[in-house]
């Protein structure tokens, strides 16, 4: 029986919007006969005992996670279908975990800045895309997890200025301070411009931040990867090769509006960028599109000579969307939650997901159900609520078309729409906090 | 940081400003008018600021490096039982930089987080403003700038004293290994990378292993950082229960679940890694002194290689010692530093 890897679905015309899903999918491709593996865009998350995409299923076996699913490959296949085997230097198995460990931490929290954190790119950009890959309601809560997932990664960096929302929550918090304190009390010297303010107002300064960042993570891959094909040999490929075609792709692929990481790669690190170019063409083959994953028909695919070996997932619409919520519901009690996997590689112990009451098989348990019901819709209702709230603060009533107006006319607590929601509308690349700026002057 | 995420929004605001109070003064909690004309008025007075107390000057004459330890392995000298301290303490003494170390707490840190080195003040200037403590991640600068100082001054009162040519070129001379010895930032492609697997693979194995894994955090954790702050027993519980939550979200951070078993062999593979970079050499990156690399290397190996910490659950300590050079590596910086 064929393995089935299960990612989340594609976007921005890659196969995968994960960066670990798309690494799986490059080993594979590179590790694994082609008729031996099929590719599911299920973006179930439950299917997977660590709970991350991507997974691995053989048969009963459920394996998750980029590094475990390179050793189950390993083990399964008696080391045939491992990439670094070829590899018998020590140094180079050394040199294959530190650079992971050192891509895998110096990327994610880019990626994180990139497609998540920044305002612009991600309601532009990430949030549609998702909306393609997942069926309705799940958009409106998996995105915004994801992305305050993203922000807490990020909160050390101290760039949560691209995040106009945050922005715009301080802003009203010291506001509302202000209006408490007594005017000689306020400290004046807040208000004082200095030369760094001003540097930090026109975004230079997080720009400065941002390329800093970038560099720290290419500068030692570039100097890996020197002239060479891949990143170690000309000839073979590693794991490591898989995993940076899944952060770089989706740090030069995503056509955001705010391109600082892509921009700064290709003017100062020319050789990855080729590097990842090529290796997006070598294993995905150009162009993927949700329909190509999520609506195949795989004879077609075959014929049309598609290069990923697709298969249409089994879940789809409602019955995926139900098979979410039940879960997050599950997540949510507190003594179901269970965080700490202690021995999930183990085949024999079946991980959290199987032991858990799916859906159909709890019918016998009446009591249970009557109360679980009750509670997947109040946390249903919650998460809509949380999505919502989440991302639609900057909405105002007025933005809902017809209805919103005549809403917005009944309430007579806010004082009308605010001018100011609709300021951070950005055209081009131009950054952020100028752009306010500029705007609010031409109205005052 | 914060400071620079505060900053911004508060500058931003000075243009925006006569929209914004339009909008938002109406409210049904806002205060009254004539209240806030009222309490406008106040404060009637302002007083002058107070100085601030200068400590006597004998307690303050070495430089202090604040990190968790006992009371008594302060009085030592002994390494602390943090990895992030431990780091830096081995740092500063390999760079042979006079210091004392004193034990304390987070609460202590201006930054919320252990270790920070309070500068000694200069004895003659008692005027002048007592030193900034300096922040983890600015202890290298620093010392790199004490140095260069320190040399620049040796300079130019040599140059004062004598103006022979002799005396002249063997400050300059020293100065420059000197100066060689103390920046030592040896540029390799794999100080980064490696770096890397103990920031993070190592650190979040430790991190796990001593938190999260019950017998360690009976054994270890709770006796050295729990029980000197408080006997009080529902304090204790509250703390210990926050230690492991923060540890915990700090783990679930990188992943929705914590998946023991790779953490652990991520770990295996970072000191196989480690184990190989540092070869049949005394020290890391072939350096004739040990470095700031081999003081992150030495902060982790050297707690789990502790017996009398007496680690429970021994999954990590058995990762490590199946490579024997780390294992010599620790002994011989332990032998000589500490």
């Amino acid at each position: 029986m064929a393995l089935e890897l299960h990612i989340l679905g594609p976007a921005f015309s890659l196969p995968s919007i994960d960066p670990q899903c798309l690494a799986a999918i490059a080993y594979l491709m590179r590790a694994v006969p082609r008729d031996r593996w099929v590719l599911i865009a299920s973006s179930d998350t439950a299917l997977s005992p660590t709970r991350d995409l991507p997974a691995i299923k053989d048969g009963t076996t459920t394996i998750g996670g980029f590094q475990n699913i390179v050793d189950y490959l390993d083990t399964k296949s008696n080391g045939q279908w491992h990439l670094d085997n070829q590899f018998s230097d020590s140094t180079d198995q050394a040199d294959i975990t530190a650079f992971s460990s050192h891509l895998t931490t110096h990327a994610l929290p880019l990626l994180d800045l990139s497609l998540y954190v920044s305002s612009q790119n991600y309601t532009t950009t990430t949030r549609p895309a998702y909306t393609h890959l997942i069926p309705w309601p799940t958009q409106y809560f998996i995105p915004p997890t994801r992305r305050s997932l993203a922000k807490i990664r990020t909160e050390h960096l101290g760039l949560n200025s691209l995040d106009m929302d945050t922005v715009d929550d301080e802003e009203r918090e010291t506001r509302k301070a202000r209006n408490l304190v007594p005017e000689a009390l306020r400290s004046t010297n807040k208000h004082r411009q200095t030369v760094t303010g001003l540097v930090k107002q026109s975004q230079g300064g997080m720009r400065f931040r941002l390329d800093a960042l970038v560099d720290a993570l290419c500068e030692p891959l570039e100097h890996l990867l020197g002239d060479k094909r891949y990143f170690l040999y000309d000839r073979e490929p590693s794991s490591l090769d898989c995993l940076a075609l899944g952060y770089l792709s989706l740090a030069l692929v995503p056509d955001v509006p705010m391109k600082w990481l892509r921009e700064r790669m290709e003017s100062r690190w020319p050789g990855l960028v080729a590097y990842a170019r090529s290796g997006v063409e070598e294993c995905f083959g150009g162009r993927v599109g949700v329909e190509d994953a999520l609506l195949v028909d795989r004879a077609e695919r075959i014929e049309a000579g598609g290069q990923l070996p697709w298969r249409a997932p089994e879940l789809k619409g409602a019955k995926f969307a139900e098979k979410v919520i039940w879960n997050e519901v599950l997540d949510r009690v507190p003594l179901f939650r269970t965080t700490i996997l202690t021995s999930p590689s183990n085949p024999e112990s079946e991980s959290a997901s199987s032991q858990r009451p799916s859906p159909s098989s709890s019918a016998a348990l009446l009591p249970t159900i009557v109360t679980a019901t009750t509670a997947l819709a109040a946390v249903a209702g919650y998460l809509l609520y949380a999505g919502f709230g989440r991302e639609s603060e900057n909405r105002r009533l007025s933005d809902m078309g017809e209805a919103g107006a005549i809403l917005a006319g009944l309430d007579f607590g806010n004082p009308g729409p605010e001018t100011k929601a609709e300021v951070p509308v950005m055209r081009g690349g131009v950054p952020v906090g100028l752009e306010v700026d500029v705007a609010v002057d031409e109205k005052g | 940081m914060s400071q620079d995420a505060d900053a911004t929004p508060e500058e931003k605001q000075k243009p925006r400003a006569k929209a914004q109070i339009k909008h938002s003064s109406w409210s049904w909690f806002a205060t009254p008018q004539p209240i806030k004309h009222l309490f406008d008025k106040f404060p009637l007075e302002i007083y002058s600021e107070n100085e601030l107390p200068q400590r006597t000057a004998y307690e303050r004459d070495p430089h202090a490096l604040y990190v968790f330890t006992t009371n008594d392995g302060a009085r030592a000298g002994a390494p602390s039982f943090n990895p992030g301290c431990l780091k830096w303490q081995a740092y500063l003494k390999f760079r042979n930089f006079p210091f004392i170390t004193k034990s304390s707490n987070n609460h202590a840190s201006p930054t919320g987080a252990l270790p920070f080195l309070l500068p000694a003040s200069s004895s003659s200037t008692s005027v002048e403003a007592p030193p900034s403590p300096v922040p983890s991640n600015r202890i290298q600068r620093w010392t790199r700038d004490v140095r260069e100082k320190r040399i620049a001054d040796s300079k130019s009162s040599n140059l004062g004293n004598k103006e022979a040519k002799q005396g002249e070129a063997q400050p300059e001379t020293r100065a420059s290994t000197e100066e060689a010895t103390a920046s030592s930032d040896i540029w390799d492609i794999r100080y980064e990378a490696y770096m890397s697997l103990l920031d993070h693979r190592i650190r979040n194995a430790y991190l796990y292993s001593l938190y999260l894994s019950p017998p360690n955090f009976d054994a270890i954790a709770f006796p050295l950082y729990i029980a000197p702050s408080t006997t009080n027993t529902l304090v204790r519980i509250t703390i210990s229960h926050q230690l492991r939550a923060a540890a915990e979200a700090e783990l679930l951070k990188q992943s929705s679940r914590i998946d023991v078993e790779a953490i652990y062999q991520e770990s295996e593979k970072a000191f196989a890694a480690l184990s190989d970079l540092l070869g049949d050499d005394e020290y890391y990156f072939k350096e004739k002194k040990p470095g700031l690399f081999d003081a992150s290397v030495f902060a982790y190996t050297n707690l789990l290689l502790d017996k009398g910490l007496g680690w429970r659950d021994t999954r990590m300590v058995n990762g490590l010692r199946c490579h024997p050079n780390l294992v010599a590596h620790q002994k011989k910086l332990k032998k000589a530093y500490f």
